[in-house]
């Protein structure tokens, strides 16, 4: 038995190249595999946890999905607004911990302004509950403060201290609100989450600037920034809102009280179970991506089987001399299959250790281990690969004995 | 003298063959004989070999080798009797062209026990071996490929010979070899086979070679194939 080792190992070294060549098949196709299924848990991951700890999101539309689409990631058409004192109600349940406002509608340069209070740094939690955190500045204090996405900050050059103009309303029906002047207070750190492509303001502040537009059209009133801060403003209606509970055990129970409001049609959303929704739009492409990367590595292990039965003939009179050194049919047979065990098991060895330094370098740091299903998948790339050398293993086994000590070359 | 090998009404045909390929009433070999079967290709020569060293098996009579009745033994005792007991060898291309000499010559311990356990220190055996055949000990650590065909053949022959097996069987192995070469590896191999006592089946069509024997047998005597 050690003989043969030895001898696999002499011969592999002897044809190097092809035998690289061919591990580096297996690689390739290891990393494909184990790659696209760890991008896809961790973008799973990432993406169900774009917004965590915050129990229920309630706005003014039916379409669970509509709202999770437009309150956390920005995207869809603007929602019916619902009234502020609808939000001041559900605020006051005796279940509710806290609740921030939300209005979205208005862009500056091309990034959307979210309306919300100081509350909105406090709570919003992503990824394995972390909080939003300052790579800058503060949150929002002043009337005519600014917080900036870190997206935002490094596209439009700004930083703590810059003032800025906003404007109303999206594309054609653009207006600046030039006479009231912001100042960015902070600047968020990345998330990988909406947050980092957002403005955000104070939503009293918001309305504040809207007080001198009028059905659609600017009207100067002629006040001053300084006075409109002191005015006591009251938003009438808002996007939506975020709802964290005191107990958790309590969600049902406020989802339908939200569902049946009395004020107005009110939709509560469980956000854990709508991103869950919108995650299985992905799943078709994810699993496309899993077929292409099998094919890939049953592609390689053609590319193996190819070589080694290429070497076959030239190997036949290699094989008469072990049989005639006392080597039995069986061990010609193994020598085979131990070879291409090895293409196969350093292939997906070399693999696990590329997709785990790869992992380290990527956006959203993939672990460096590999979980049941991927060691499953491994333990089955080496079987499949252990099962098709038989293939060549057992030509060679039949030569062997067909051409005994003898070959006709 | 004992009897080494003893051949009995052995037949053996190739299946979808119409006639039999070998067809041996009976053939003795005694202990420490050099004989030479004399024969044409394709007369059956390298089949008696085959079935000699147990790698195929007769469809009917025995073969006796050093008391065993080889066809008794099962697949795997047939391999192990072939390596403890026989050196063999080839016409040409006997060693992996990816070992070094040395590992060329040790590989015969590497798959038999009773070789190994002949042997005390198997670096001086090949040092030894080396010596008596005349292959510079420079060639040691080469590449079998990078040598002559004649100094390939000479450690083939220190191949078959390490471990002290009972029989060598060498079929054709001068037929790749110069005149000059031949007979200095002809005289080379029976000093060795005689200073070890082992047994010498030497198979070829060459019948210049005849001189070395005391013993020539003409291969189409003995294998009575019918016409």
């Amino acid at each position: 038995m050690r003989e043969l080792f030895y001898l696999t190992y002499k011969s592999i070294q002897n044809r190097k190249i092809t035998f690289l060549l061919s591990v580096l098949s297996i690689t390739i196709s290891v990393v494909l595999l184990l790659g696209v299924d760890k991008a896809v848990k961790s973008s799973k991951a990432h993406f169900i946890n774009t917004i965590n700890s915050t129990d229920i999101i309630v706005a003014s539309s039916n379409g669970s999905l509509d709202i999770l689409l437009n309150l956390v990631f920005h995207l869809s058409d603007p929602l019916k607004e619902m009234n502020y004192k609808s939000f001041e109600d559900i605020k006051n349940f005796k279940e509710v911990a806290w609740g921030v406002p939300l209005a979205l509608g208005d862009s500056f340069k091309g990034f959307d302004v979210i309306s919300t209070d100081e509350n909105y740094f406090k709570y919003y939690r992503y990824s394995s509950s972390k909080p939003l955190s300052f790579s800058q500045g503060r949150g929002l204090v002043g009337f005519w403060d600014i917080v900036l996405g870190s997206k935002v900050a490094k596209k439009l050059h700004l930083k703590v201290g810059d003032t800025i103009h906003l404007s109303h309303g999206h594309g054609h029906h653009k207006h600046t609100h030039k006479n009231r002047v912001f100042k960015v207070v902070g600047v968020l750190n990345k998330t990988m989450t909406p947050n980092d492509e957002s403005v955000f303001m104070q939503l009293k502040a918001d309305e504040a600037i809207h007080i001198e537009w009028q059905s659609g059209h600017f009207v100067d009133m002629h006040i001053s920034s300084e006075k409109l801060s002191h005015m006591k403003i009251k938003p009438k209606h808002i996007s939506g809102m975020l709802l964290g509970l005191k107990n958790r055990s309590a969600i049902l129970g406020v989802e339908d009280k939200v569902n049946h409001y009395k004020g107005e049609n009110l939709k509560a959303v469980i956000p854990a179970k709508a991103l869950s929704k919108l995650y299985k739009l992905m799943k078709n492409l994810q699993d496309l991506l899993m077929i292409i990367s099998s094919a890939v590595f049953i592609a390689a292990i053609f590319t193996m089987l190819s070589s080694m039965y290429s070497t076959l003939n030239e190997r036949r009179r290699e094989i008469a001399i072990f049989r005639s050194l006392g080597a039995s049919a069986k061990d010609v047979f193994l020598l085979f299959a131990f070879e291409s065990f090895l293409v196969v098991f350093s292939g997906v060895v070399f693999g696990v250790i590329l997709v785990g330094v790869f992992g380290l370098f990527s956006p959203f740091k993939l672990s460096f281990g590999i979980d049941f299903y991927q060691f499953f998948m491994l333990f089955c790339m080496v079987v499949i690969g252990l099962l098709s050398s038989l293939l060549p293993a057992f030509k060679s086994y039949k030569n062997s004995l067909a051409d005994g000590l003898s070959v006709r070359m | 003298m004992k009897n080494i090998i003893n051949i009995n009404s052995c037949i053996f045909k190739y299946p979808h063959a119409v006639k039999n390929t070998v067809n041996i009433e009976n053939l003795t070999i005694k202990d420490g004989e050099h004989i030479f079967l004399k024969g044409k290709s394709g007369s059956g020569k390298s089949t008696l070999l085959n079935l000699l060293t147990g790698v195929i098996e007769p469809q009917s009579g025995s073969i006796k080798i050093l008391d065993t009745d080889i066809t008794t033994l099962s697949a795997s005792q047939k391999d192990r009797f072939r390596g403890d007991n026989f050196g063999i060898i080839f016409q040409q291309l006997n060693l992996l062209p990816y070992l070094s000499v040395e590992e060329n010559i040790s590989l015969a311990c590497g798959f038999s026990q009773k070789k190994s356990s002949n042997i005390k220190d198997i670096k001086k055996e090949i040092d030894f071996y080396l010596d008596s055949l005349k292959i510079p000990h420079a060639m040691k650590t080469k590449k079998a490929i990078s040598l002559s065909v004649g100094e390939q053949q000479r450690v083939a022959v220190a191949r078959a010979l390490i471990g002290k097996p009972k029989i060598i069987i060498a079929d054709e192995p001068t037929s790749a070899l110069d005149d000059e070469v031949k007979d200095e590896f002809m005289k080379l191999l029976f000093k060795q086979v005689d200073s070890q006592g082992s047994t010498l089946v030497f198979v070829s069509h060459d019948k210049s070679l005849s001189k070395y024997f005391e013993s020539v047998y003409n291969f189409d005597d003995i294998n009575r194939i019918e016409a």
